[in-house]
């Protein structure tokens, strides 16, 4: 019938409704998901760092690389809206990298890190390693809507952001399987930070998961990190066993 | 904005089903979207329909009206799928166990309707 007047005559339509019930993050999802098959047979460990603006995830990624002194075979990626600053950083302290430019994307999605894989030149660093860092674009809310078809979470909250961030961006907060706390040697001039008090705020939206304050400064808790990462790599390996630990190069049709 | 990405993801979605009736209906002929937003998605469901707005021109959608459904958060415990609250302790009591988010945490595409004109 006629929309314009509603006066029932005028070409003559049929109304179609369709029931979906479908996921407006499946097409990610679908990636994601070939990414971790991708990830699983070769026995990589990829760790998907997420935090504000400035938190500390490069200086993590460096300090972790100087403590490793050359014994774990690492590479990475970083998003980041502009530069390729962070890739920059990450190789000159020993790990492969490959910048990811989002330009107004304000978080990596599933395709992005695929493609970044079927680089060459990360294709080959990632030949053997037992770890991939995906350093997310500087941000506390989208980046954990999206999987890259990880096997852990870390994200990273400097001590002078506030000990409130956990309660305030919840969703992230929740996706976390380790909170590092990082910038700890600035602790002494911020009394009204404490660990204690990000550990309650943590509690309120995921009670189970562990802080770990750490400074890239110092060293403080980054022995910490490479223990951590060393049992999350233990879990990867046994998933995998038998295979013979390489990345799995293939290719797409069209 | 991550807003802006899950709408062309609905948009790529109408676009496909489209394509799966055989190209009879148009893009035009979308006369509403139903989308279902929960609250513990991370999606603000004003910036959600800010998007839509902004993008649906641009993909011909000018006539699909948008409707948002807010879903609530529930949570339950894996072991007992007895509900445990939002607020107060966050693990069930009796099985000390972790509770998981059994509903509000996505965004999905629920129902489209089509205006096909008879031929
Ligand atoms: N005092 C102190 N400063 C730190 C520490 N870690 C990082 N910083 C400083 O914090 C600033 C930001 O560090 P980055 O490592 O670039 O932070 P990021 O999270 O990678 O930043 P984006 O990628 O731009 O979001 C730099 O000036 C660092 O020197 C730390 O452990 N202690
Ligand atoms: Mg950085
Ligand atoms: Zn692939
Ligand atoms: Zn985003
Ligand atoms: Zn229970």
């Amino acid at each position: 019938m006629c929309d314009v007047c509603g006066c029932g005559t005028g070409p003559k339509a049929t109304r179609l409704a369709v029931e979906l019930h479908s996921s407006l993050l499946a097409g990610n999802d679908e990636t994601a998901s070939h990414l971790r098959a991708h990830f699983e047979a070769a026995g990589l460990s990829t760790v998907n760092l997420m935090g504000s603006p400035g938190a500390g995830k490069t200086a993590l990624l460096e300090a972790t690389a100087r403590a490793l002194g050359g014994t774990r075979r690492l590479a990475a990626v970083s998003g980041d809206l502009a530069t390729e600053n962070d890739a920059q950083r990450l190789r000159r302290a020993g790990i492969p990298s490959l910048a990811i430019t989002t330009g107004t994307g304000c978080h990596l999605d599933a395709a992005m890190v695929h493609d970044a894989l079927h680089a060459p030149a990360l294709a080959v660093a990632l030949e053997g390693a037992a770890f991939f860092f995906v350093e997310n674009v500087g941000n506390l809310v989208c980046p954990a809507l999206f999987d890259l078809g990880q096997a852990a979470n870390v994200v990273v909250l400097s001590v002078t952001e506030g000990v409130d961030k956990p309660e305030k961006y919840p969703v992230m907060f929740r996706h976390a399987d380790l909170v590092v706390l990082s910038k700890a040697d600035l602790l002494p001039h911020l009394p009204e930070v404490s660990v204690a008090a990000v550990e309650a705020s943590l509690a309120k939206v995921a009670p189970r998961t562990r802080v770990l304050p750490l400074s890239a400064r110092t060293g403080e808790g980054v022995g910490e990190f490479v223990a951590w990462l060393d049992a999350l790599h233990a879990r990867t390996e046994a998933k995998s066993a038998g295979v013979p630990a390489r990345f799995v190069s293939h290719t797409h049709p069209g | 904005m991550h807003e802006v990405s899950l709408v062309e993801s609905l948009l790529d979605q109408l676009d496909g089903l489209r394509d799966r009736t055989a190209g009879r209906p148009t893009a035009t002929a979308v006369c509403l979207v139903r989308v279902r937003v929960g609250a513990g998605s991370g999606v603000e469901p004003t910036l959600f329909r800010t998007a839509y707005e902004a993008c649906r021109g641009a993909r011909e959608y000018t006539a699909a009206k948008l409707e948002l459904v807010l879903e609530p958060e529930r949570w339950v415990c894996p072991l007992c799928q007895s509900s445990v609250g939002a607020e107060g302790p966050l693990d069930c009591a009796d099985c000390d166990a972790a509770r998981v988010l059994r509903a509000g945490a996505g965004i999905f595409l629920d129902r489209v309707e089509m205006e096909v004109p008879d031929v």
